[in-house]
């Protein structure tokens, strides 16, 4: 513990006699009196409930948070009256537009109403009734493999920022904590299959580590937020629309269409969040840019690594006999990828005319 | 009585049908887009799609795009929807070829038309919603133009 309180409130003889007085019924309401706005919030629309939208008004309303926040770093909720003495929590991210994007507060709303949950709703009895071959299933769990590091990854992002952002962009903060809580059940789920279709667990490897660790090491928050909501959320997007193209089994196509759903929340934070950033902050997408140039870098060791095309081109096929003649149909999911990802850099205002991913891909296409 | 398709009623009844099987949708969540579906033929047609929570709220026909702010347009060639509904009709729904994922995945047999990615992506954001819309086909008598 570092932290120790300004007081030794339990050696403090005052504390308890005012505890005491106040049992007694000797009441202390002046708290009553306070001076914050009263508003009379009501659902928008009844089917939604109560949302975060409808409660975006005046001073509770997240309009109203400045760009630099110097006026509280309590954990006050924003709108609420701050007396003095309030202790500071130490947030260090005090800027609006280091971490906001105008489309979080709908996403968490999103989020929690699109909620699924895979331990019930996954037809599990479907993967011991598996109609394709061992190979086959060795590829697809070395593919949940590495989905299961990618989302372990993708919700570490936001723990390790969160708790550093000022609590007056409290929507934000929220819209992290369903992004950590998909990321969890994603990696949850990702595992599970994996270790249910009977072939275990596949093996880890380098490449794909050297990419989680550029996303996961991004100097700061939008670094970390452009590589792990636009580049590796867009990557296991791309990777689950496969697997749910190449498998029949309806576990997997449960788990690719919901899955898919978590996912393009955090690639539409994504965007969101570079476009809000880049109309407060121009002058930043040249770094931003540049270090998604090289976590793509990173991504193309992975795509170009031997046992992750090796494993996509087994599963594409169906087989190990016929993998060879999937490399142009994997090629052609590469180039799906790339321009996918080419087009949401382009939307979020860190387009790349030096991207390696695209030129790593027009290699593999010529 | 056979619904055509292509045609305006065609959406209509399923939508009508999205409202009558509200806890299905409900338990979906809220889906918020507008979504295109472009049937190609000799005459082809385009349909705006709007979603509203757990509604299919609006369905119109387009003689262009320009005409409604489309999210992203669902392009494929007639007998391509013919394959994917009736691969629905057996079975309540499609074999794992003929879903919108399958259909869509590299763009070599149902296209994604977008201009926004943020848009692109709300096909993926609300698939279990999209998918379950055209599963609505199920039992309807279909008479294809």
């Amino acid at each position: 513990m570092s932290y120790y309180a300004r007081d030794d409130f339990f050696n403090n003889p005052e504390v308890l006699n005012r505890s005491v007085e106040i049992l007694k019924g000797h009441l202390q309401l002046d708290w009553m009196k306070i001076d914050v706005p009263e508003a009379g919030c009501r659902p928008v629309d009844p089917r939604r409930g109560l949302t975060f939208d409808d409660t975006n008004v005046g001073a509770y309303g997240w309009d109203a948070i400045p760009e630099k926040i110097r006026h509280n770093y309590s954990m006050a909720p924003r709108g609420a009256e701050l007396p003095p003495g309030l202790p500071h929590l130490g947030y260090d991210i005090n800027r609006k537009s280091e971490v906001w994007s105008e489309n979080a507060p709908a996403l968490y709303e999103e989020s929690k109403s699109r909620h699924w949950v895979p331990s019930r709703e996954v037809p599990w009895d479907a993967v011991e009734k598996v109609a394709h071959s061992e190979e086959f299933e060795r590829g697809l769990a070395q593919l949940y493999t590495d989905l299961t590091s990618m989302a372990t990854c993708l919700g570490d992002i936001p723990s390790k920022w969160v708790w550093r952002i000022n609590q007056e962009m409290i929507e934000l903060k929220m819209w992290q904590c369903t992004w950590m809580f998909d990321a969890a059940q994603l990696a949850d789920v990702f595992r599970k299959r994996a270790i249910a279709g009977g072939t275990g667990l596949g093996r880890d490897h380098a490449p794909l580590g050297e990419l989680l660790k550029s996303v996961f090491d991004s100097g700061n928050y939008p670094c970390a937020s452009a590589s792990a909501n636009l580049l590796l959320s867009g990557l296991m997007q791309t990777l689950l629309r496969h697997v749910g193209s190449v498998s029949s089994n309806e576990a997997d196509q449960t788990i690719a269409r919901f899955g898919v759903q978590d996912l393009s929340r955090s690639l539409a934070y994504g965007i969101g969040h570079m476009q809000y950033l880049l109309s407060k902050r121009p002058h930043e997408a040249p770094a931003l840019s540049g270090h998604l140039d090289e976590v793509e870098n990173a991504l193309v060791g992975l795509l170009g690594g031997s046992l992750f095309i090796s494993t996509l081109a087994l599963v594409t096929a169906g087989s190990r006999a016929e993998a060879g003649g999937a490399v142009p149909r994997v090629t052609a999911l590469y180039r799906v990828m790339a321009d996918e990802h080419a087009a949401r850099r382009r939307a979020a205002g860190i387009g790349s005319e030096a991207s390696p991913l695209e030129a790593f891909v027009r290699e593999l296409e010529a | 009585m056979a619904i055509k398709f292509p045609s305006l009623e065609f959406f209509q009844e399923l939508a009508r049908r999205m409202e009558e099987n509200a806890a299905e949708f409900e338990k979906l969540g809220f889906c918020d887009t507008v979504m295109g579906v472009k049937v190609d033929g000799d005459t082809p047609h385009l349909y705006a799609l709007t979603f509203d929570v757990f509604d299919c709220k609006d369905v119109r026909e387009l003689s262009s795009p320009e005409e409604a702010e489309l999210d992203f347009t669902l392009e494929a060639p007639l007998p391509l929807w013919r394959e994917m509904f009736e691969s629905i009709q057996k079975n309540g729904h499609p074999e794992p070829t003929y879903t919108l994922n399958s259909l869509s995945h590299v763009g070599d047999r149902m296209k994604v038309v977008y201009d926004d990615p943020e848009g692109h992506d709300k096909l993926y954001r609300f698939m279990a919603t999209l998918q379950a819309f055209m599963d609505q086909a199920s039992d309807l008598e279909i008479e294809w133009a």
